[in-house]
């Protein structure tokens, strides 16, 4: 297979995979608008965002599954834009599995091996191979209904991975299973595609799955990419409302600029750091923090950027407790704010009870208007 | 009422609905012995009987074995069942695969058009292949010196016939069917007609033996097709009505009938047995097939199933025709006096009346009783 290897020399500078103007329509409907994007090689991509954004669609016009509209996909240096799926250097592994019902574990694996004339024992020996790296010894000859949906899931993806493919595209691919399974799995995926270092993307709804697996989120939404970065950047520093609403959870409070390093919110006045940037004084703008990085406290009132409130509504979630607070000068917007059992222990917090809560000057976030 | 003893297992005490629902039940369980098992009974015990009702044990058997042209219809009916089965499933298949997985012009139509034949008795086809390759036949050189009356002309006829119940079965077994398999293996590099043995075929594996099933069963059993057609090429089903009304012998009509009865009871248990080894072939969260258009493919399929189509409208037109015909070959004026069926014996339009009230109360009755059975069960 070394034609679908990269040359070693453009290699350094060259992207693995890179997206051009890339557009899908169906029918009068845009799937995608012009998306950009440029993947390194040993790279694990998450395709992030809600149903319809685009991910999947993107995802399938990567493997030739759906060829887009216009627009270049090029693999390797090469453009693959026009060539069919069976042309192209990758492998898949569906939400649903897909494996070959008919056919045991084994003749699942070597179904790829065949189409590819390998022989007979070279075939036995990386079948026996793929079998040691998902942990399926001794399920050789089960057919896929024998086996659970975390056997499956692996079975798949160990068929994807056996022509030893450039490019690992996942769909979806831990949706279908139980809780549990899927958060051992994420760390079993994770791992394995670090051992090959095989550049992977992985499409997923779920931020949490985006957060933990990927080197790069690519954040998605109505057809185009909203933002690009690691999984810390997304999170901490998220371009736009939507990706800070649609990646954890997020309190958005209607403000006023005041001055570059100050805001209003209702009577309170903030510092904000340099969140506001360039806004202009009297701004409206939407003022986001996440229900983490509030801290509170009871005793005397510490003046910088703190608010009295009360506890409107308590939610417990196990490792913390989701408060609900009513902010004294802040109307009728309330806040959300995550503490920890010991915090609610020493503060002897309950329904009711009043605190003080304090907004981190370097947590704070702020949205212009649009 | 029970006592809760605490440690003895429960059971759901009877509710009302689910009495009525044990007593229609065991009236319909009644219903179906009287209608089917006593019949069933009737002609196995009359199998063991002479013509004066005396137990002879296999008698009948024995002498049905050892007449030679008796036992010869057993070959041909299994050789007419086999032959039938292989060109109408293939034929079906086809016509069902270009329905479900191309992109052909006209699929409702020809869909449409292949269920025409279920409509019409096996005698139809029979009829019109006299009039295109009979002694008198329009087309009669096309045989090439062959005799329509024969095996040839039964198996053209029952295809014709049974091609609708065939299509009906596969064309559900091929719609169903996982896009993401086809990409799967698309994604590991396979070919076409790999993709077709190991993807395709499997799908619809039940579904082409049911189909397999249905055609022997209602090749074997049919009996307007080789009356017509057959000529001297004995059948058992043709054979039964000349026991039974042509020499009034019912004993070897029974005797005949349970022969037959044997590969049919067969076919049956085969099915059965297949339906239970139908698991789930789609799984949860996978995506129908959506066929893309292939010119080449396309086209095919559209000239195959033009060609098929043309032959079924073809065979019924020929027999529409014909009944609009004084006096075939010699006089071929068109005329509408062969539908004054006052004139013809055995009842004329008495007869019509009759077929059409029977055809009334069999599909009210049955549907009625089908439909509780359904619905109870």
């Amino acid at each position: 297979m070394s034609r679908d290897q990269p040359n070693k020399a453009e290699k350094a500078d060259e992207p693995y995979l890179r997206i051009e103007r890339l557009t899908k329509m169906f029918g009068a409907f845009t799937a995608l608008a012009d998306v950009d994007l440029e993947v390194a090689e040993g790279e694990f991509i998450c395709f992030l965002g809600p149903s319809g954004c685009g991910k999947t669609t993107l995802l399938r016009c990567i493997a030739g599954l759906d060829i887009q509209t216009h627009g270049r996909v090029s693999q390797g240096g090469k453009d693959i834009s026009t060539l069919p799926p069976d042309r192209r250097d990758f492998g898949i592994v569906f939400q649903s599995y897909a494996l070959f019902p008919n056919l045991t574990v084994y003749k699942n694996l070597a179904y790829g091996l065949e189409n590819r004339r390998m022989d007979r024992a070279a075939i036995a020996a990386r079948v026996a191979e793929l079998i040691g790296l998902v942990g399926l010894q001794g399920e050789e000859d089960k057919y896929p209904a024998q086996l659970s949906g975390g056997q499956q899931q692996r079975v798949a993806l160990a068929r994807a991975l056996a022509p030893s493919p450039g490019l690992l595209l996942l769909d979806e691919p831990l949706s279908a299973l139980d809780a549990r399974v899927r958060v051992y799995l994420r760390r079993e995926v994770r791992m394995l595609q670090r051992r090959l270092g095989v550049t992977t993307i992985m499409v997923t709804h779920d931020q949490e799955e985006a957060l933990t697996m990927a080197d790069r989120i690519v954040v998605m939404d109505q057809g185009a990419i909203v933002q690009i970065g690691t999984p810390i950047d997304i999170y901490r520093s998220p371009e736009t409302p939507f990706v800070a609403d649609f990646v954890g959870t997020m309190n958005f409070l209607p403000a006023v600029v005041l001055e570059p390093r100050r805001v209003r919110l209702g009577h309170l006045v903030l510092d904000c750091g340099d969140a506001v940037g360039g806004m202009s004084a009297g701004s409206a703008i939407t003022l986001c923090v996440r229900p983490e990085d509030l801290t509170v406290r009871n005793g005397e009132l510490d003046t910088h950027n703190t608010a009295p409130a009360r506890v409107e509504v308590l939610e417990f979630l196990g490792a913390f407790y989701r408060a609900t607070l009513a902010v004294e000068g802040m109307d009728e917007h309330s806040l959300t704010a995550d503490l920890s059992p010991n915090l609610m222990q020493q503060l002897d917090l309950r329904v009711g009870g009043k605190l003080n809560v304090v907004f981190p000057e370097d947590r704070i976030r702020v949205f212009g208007e649009q | 009422m029970s006592v809760n003893t605490l440690d003895r297992p429960l059971r759901l005490e009877t509710a009302r609905d689910d009495r009525i629902q044990g007593w229609s039940l065991a009236l319909i369980a009644v219903f179906l012995v009287a209608a089917i098992l006593l019949p069933l009974y009737a002609m196995l015990s009359k199998s063991f009987k002479d013509a004066n009702g005396n137990f002879i044990g296999f008698g009948n058997y024995r002498e049905y074995f050892s007449t030679p042209e008796l036992v010869s219809s057993v070959a041909h009916t299994l050789t007419i069942g086999v032959v039938t089965t292989v060109i109408v499933v293939t034929l079906a298949f086809i016509y069902a695969y270009a329905i479900t997985r191309s992109c052909m012009p006209f699929k409702g139509l020809f869909k449409a058009i292949a269920l025409i034949p279920i409509l019409a008795p096996s005698l139809l086809p029979a009829i019109s292949l006299v009039y295109l390759f009979g002694n008198q036949g329009m087309i009669k050189g096309v045989m090439g010196g062959h005799s329509i009356y024969g095996p040839i002309g039964i198996v053209i006829a029952l295809a014709f016939w049974i091609f609708p119940h065939t299509v009906i079965i596969l064309t559900t077994a091929l719609s169903t069917a996982d896009a993401r398999l086809y990409e799967a293996a698309a994604a590991l590099r396979t070919s076409k007609l790999r993709t077709f043995f190991t993807v395709t075929l499997p799908t619809a594996k039940y579904g082409l033996m049911s189909s397999c099933f249905v055609a022997f069963t209602y090749a074997i059993t049919d009996f307007g097709a080789p009356k017509v057609i057959g000529g001297w090429y004995n059948v058992l089903s043709v054979d039964i009505y000349k026991q039974v009304v042509g020499q009034w012998n019912f004993q070897m009509g029974a005797v005949v009938s349970v022969v037959l009865l044997f590969p049919v009871v067969l076919t049956f248990i085969g099915d059965r047995l297949v339906q239970r080894r139908n698991v789930a072939q789609i799984s949860a969260g996978s995506v129908p097939l959506e066929p893309k258009p292939n010119r080449r493919f396309d086209l095919i399929m559209f000239g195959f199933c033009l060609l098929i189509t043309f032959i079924l409208v073809g065979i019924l037109a020929v027999s529409a025709f014909a009944s609009f015909i004084k006096f075939w070959p010699y006089n071929l004026s068109l005329v509408l006096s062969n539908y004054q069926f006052q004139y013809t014996d055995g009842g004329g339009w008495g007869a019509y009346a009759n077929s059409v009230e029977m055809a009334t109360l069999t599909a009210v009755f049955g549907t009625l009783i089908i439909f509780t059975g359904a619905y109870l069960i």
